[in-house]
């Protein structure tokens, strides 16, 4: 902005330079800054008594100013400068206008003043002090005239007001620049109060439609400029109406369906002292307390307008003109600060009459002015509570759904924080935490590489999608729950963009593949086993075939002692080959749920326990294992080959999981009622005994008591084995155990009539 | 029990080799193959019993199964060593990994089962020549 310029003409009173070097105190001494002007309001060109005359006009806003503007104009024989300084009302300053006019070459005439807002009173009085002491310093200037009507009334009692011939100039000026100071000095000592807003506002609007109006200058600029462009020059530039939205007129706040405030906006809390947890009607005067019940009644039920409610406003009563919509049960209100406003400002003008025809003209058009916003604002609340209401259904939605879905689900917004994280999810985490941004996903959430090390928090699938739109897929990692156990996760990530390609942040979706993993694990673990076990027959086989070629080559037969303990040691292998294969057989057959073909014949249980002992007790010698049986013989129609192979597993287990030794007992014994009757087997060993968490799923195939994984090789298929087998003969198989005490399992056969009836090749055990 | 035929066995009247595996079967192969060059034999099948051969009988080699019943191949190194300082241990083993099992127990050599009996013969004869 160019100030200090050269006057546009060379009068002699260089009021337009006056003008510009006041400009220039108020941008430094208020920290004003440029407000834009359209270009063709900024700068005019017209015609002034057939001569060009052009008019320029700059504006301001600050720190407690809510406009500020000065013009220079100049034509022929016309030289004029003016300046107005409107306060923001919640800061009380008076207005400051200035009104510089040089007339041909010989007359000059200055009106200035500080036009109080406050109403009169010790406060008005104080803050036009620096003004009145600055008017008293100087010697008087030659009087300006009358003032008109509508000027008086708006100026204070120490305005400037002076017809001046050009010699005289200089102190008309330097008593403008006087009231210049003043103002500056009260705008430096002024302190925001809100409680005077709404007077200072009145005042401020008052003096700006009596000069709009009726300022008979103003004909001027129609004249020169033309009618259409100076009416929009006035409203828009010269004297700018108040928008009560712009200066925050209005206050906001919600209620619940009980009436409670949960929602203020700030001016609401500031102006009316309401907080969240007031009743609304507690804000309203007493004797309005059931219209405001009312009010809200109606504001909950459907639109409602225009209700006029008396307030404590600042401790002061004042009447706000409401407007409510429902919202969540309850209701979104909008109380409008401006019918106080007209009645302070026709308070003031009370009396003169043609200023009461111009303000009430006013008054229409604001109001007019103020329905318009408020039926956009209702408009624009609608929007905003439709908008709110969809998007909380969809969060609801959102919410149910993935609260349902068995994968867990977690979503980031834009900036990478946790936004949502359903329920699978934070069981599966064991915690849930929100708001987490992305260098502290790991720490949060206890992630892991599978490899058990710290997720570097910027690789996790989340953190790609968010900061490089990557979708992931399928990823592994680890999670390590606050109560120390640790789950396998598998997940994918993908960005959310919205329709016009805006990243909104990104999803997961994951699961736990604990159980997948373990079982893979179990699965690999045992076919190890099987491959491990199946080498050593194997080895004995082929060691037993070259050792006879090798005698076979040198022509030195084996003695036939050894010819025979070698093929029975070979047989062993081969059965043991075969033993083994049969297993898996049996097992693919339980893998893919499919029953046995059992191979029946009558069966000599206690003779078939006997085997089984002297084979087992052929491989240790810590452990002692015996049979205790009150009965010789107990034959049944079972399939010999695997109920021998139950027996194996379970002695095996006994010597295997008791690893100190001790004895093993296998007790069998019958039991019969009426219809029924059955033969029993209990292995008992003194081993380390099943932790209780595991034993409800010992007979699960691959499963494996927590106290031995990683310590004593097992397939974990031996007794899902057991079960398979003892279930397929009708019978059952149950086990006892303690941890450091030992372990029983007992198994029931039935010994039925059926099953004897199947007997009649009668018995071959011994 | 020995029969003096041929190589170091005839140099010495009893050269004892402990064999350690938890197979029957296999123990009788190993058994078999080197009784018939001319070794002593004693077998284990299990760690505590092969603990307590070692302790009695001081063999000159140890041939060792890995993943025995009750105790870790890495213990039963440890405690036949005490019992036989420098006693050469000869591994044989039915997994993967087997050279880098063999490392860790300190053996000299390592078969994978299933194994040439030829060779085993050979390492048996190569251990006890290092050895001595």
């Amino acid at each position: 902005m160019s100030v200090g310029r050269a006057d546009l003409v060379g009068s002699p009173f260089h009021f337009a330079r006056v003008v510009a070097e006041v400009e220039e105190v108020l941008v430094r001494e208020l920290g004003l800054v440029p407000w834009p002007l359209d270009p063709d309001l900024a700068r005019a060109e017209g015609t002034w008594k057939g001569q060009p005359a052009v008019i320029e006009t700059r504006a301001y806003h600050g720190r407690g100013v809510r406009y500020a503007r000065f013009v220079q104009m100049s034509g022929a024989g016309l030289e004029i400068g003016n300046a107005l300084c409107l306060a923001d009302p919640v800061t009380p300053l008076p207005i400051l206008g200035g009104d510089l006019v040089a007339l041909g070459r010989e007359t000059g005439l200055v009106v200035a003043d500080l036009s109080p807002t406050l109403p009169p009173g010790p406060g008005r009085t104080a803050q036009l002090a620096p003004l009145a002491a600055v008017r008293a310093r100087r010697a008087p200037l030659p009087p300006g005239g009358a003032l008109p009507a509508w000027c008086s009334a708006w100026f204070s009692s120490h305005a400037l007001y002076t017809r001046v011939r050009p010699e005289q100039a200089p102190a008309a000026v330097d008593a403008f620049r006087d009231i210049v100071s003043a103002f500056v000095e009260i705008a430096r000592a002024a302190t925001p109060r809100v409680a005077v807003m709404t007077a200072v506002a009145a005042a401020q609007e008052g003096y700006a439609a009596a000069h709009r109006s009726d300022d008979k200058g103003l004909r001027l600029l129609a004249h020169t400029f033309g009618a259409a462009w100076a009416e929009r020059y006035v409203h828009a530039a010269l004297f700018p109406s108040l928008d009560p939205r712009a200066l925050g007129w209005e206050i906001a706040l919600s209620c619940d369906a009980a009436g409670r405030v949960t929602w203020v906006d700030e001016r609401t809390g500031v102006l009316l002292d309401a907080r969240p947890g007031r009743r609304f009607v507690e804000l309203v005067l007493p004797e309005q307390a059931e219209k405001a019940s009312r009010f809200l009644r109606e504001a909950r039920a459907g639109a409602a307008d225009g209700w006029e409610l008396s307030v404590l406003l600042c401790g002061r009563p004042a009447t706000l003109l409401f407007c409510g919509v429902p919202r969540a049960g309850g209701a979104l209100l909008v109380g409008s600060l401006l019918p106080e406003l007209h009645h302070v400002a026709g308070a003031r003008v009370a009396g003169i009459a043609s200023e009461l025809a111009t303000l009430h003209r006013e008054a229409e058009r604001q109001r007019r002015a103020l329905a318009g916003s408020q039926a956009g604002l209702r408009a624009a609340l609608a929007r905003e509570h439709a908008a709110r209401a969809e998007a909380e259904r969809l969060a609801a939605e959102r919410a149910a759904v993935l609260g349902q879905i068995a994968e867990g689900v977690i979503i980031a917004d834009a900036a990478g924080r946790i936004t949502f994280v359903n329920e699978a999810a934070g069981r599966l985490h064991g915690s849930v935490e929100l708001g987490v941004p992305i260098p502290r996903y790991t720490e949060a959430y206890h992630l892991l590489t599978p490899d058990g090390l710290p997720y570097p928090p910027e690789e996790l699938p989340l953190a790609q999608a968010v900061t490089r739109g990557d979708t992931v897929v399928d990823a592994e990692w680890r999670v390590r729950r606050p109560d120390g156990s640790e789950v396998f996760v598998q997940g994918s990530a993908a960005p959310v963009v919205a329709a016009d390609g805006t990243r909104l942040g990104a999803v997961l979706a994951m699961r736990d593949v604990t159980a997948q993993r373990l079982l893979e694990r179990q699965k690999e673990e045992f076919l190890a086993t099987v491959a491990h076990d199946l080498k050593n027959p194997l080895t004995a086989l082929g060691g037993f075939v070259q050792l006879l070629q090798g005698r076979a080559q040198r022509g030195a037969p084996l003695a036939p002692d050894r010819v025979v303990e070698m093929t029975e040691q070979m047989e062993a292998s081969t059965d043991k080959m075969a033993a083994m294969l049969d297993e898996l057989l049996d097992l693919t057959h339980l893998q893919m749920g499919r029953p046995l073909e059992l191979r029946r014949r009558p069966t000599d249980l206690v003779a078939l326990a006997r085997e089984a002992v002297t084979a087992q007790q052929g491989r240790t010698v810590r452990h002692r294992i015996r049979v205790e049986t009150r009965v010789d013989r107990l034959v049944g129609v079972w399939d010999p080959s695997r109920l021998g192979r139950v027996l194996d597993n379970l002695l095996e287990n006994a010597i295997k999981y008791s690893p100190a030794g001790g004895d093993v007992v296998v007790r069998i014994d019958q039991t019969a009622s009426a219809d029924e009757a059955w033969a029993h087997i209990d292995v008992v060993d003194q081993g380390l005994g099943i932790p209780p968490a595991d034993l409800p799923h010992v007979f699960e195939r691959f499963h494996r008591g927590a106290n031995v994984v990683g310590r004593i090789l097992g397939t974990g298929i031996g007794l899902a084995g057991v079960h398979h087998i003892v279930a397929q003969h009708g019978g059952t198989v149950t086990v006892e155990s303690r941890e450091g005490v030992g372990s029983a399992f007992s198994v029931r056969l039935p010994l039925t009539e059926r099953a004897s009836d199947h007997a009649t090749g009668g018995s071959t055990g011994g | 029990m020995a029969q003096v035929s041929a190589g170091i066995g005839e140099a010495v009247a009893a050269v004892l080799v402990l064999v350690i595996d938890n197979d029957p079967q296999v123990r009788y192969l190993i058994r078999l193959a080197l009784e018939e060059e001319g070794f002593d034999v004693a077998t284990a099948g299990d760690g505590a019993h092969a603990l307590q051969l070692a302790a009695e009988r001081s063999p000159w080699l140890v041939v060792l199964d890995v993943g025995l019943p009750d105790m870790a191949s890495v213990t039963v190194a440890d405690q036949l060593r005490a019992a036989c300082p420098a006693v050469p241990v000869l591994v044989i083993t039915a997994d993967g990994r087997a050279a880098e099992k063999a490392a860790r127990l300190g053996a000299y050599a390592y078969l994978h089962k299933p194994f040439d009996v030829g060779d085993l013969v050979a390492l048996v004869r190569r251990g006890l020549l290092a050895d001595r």
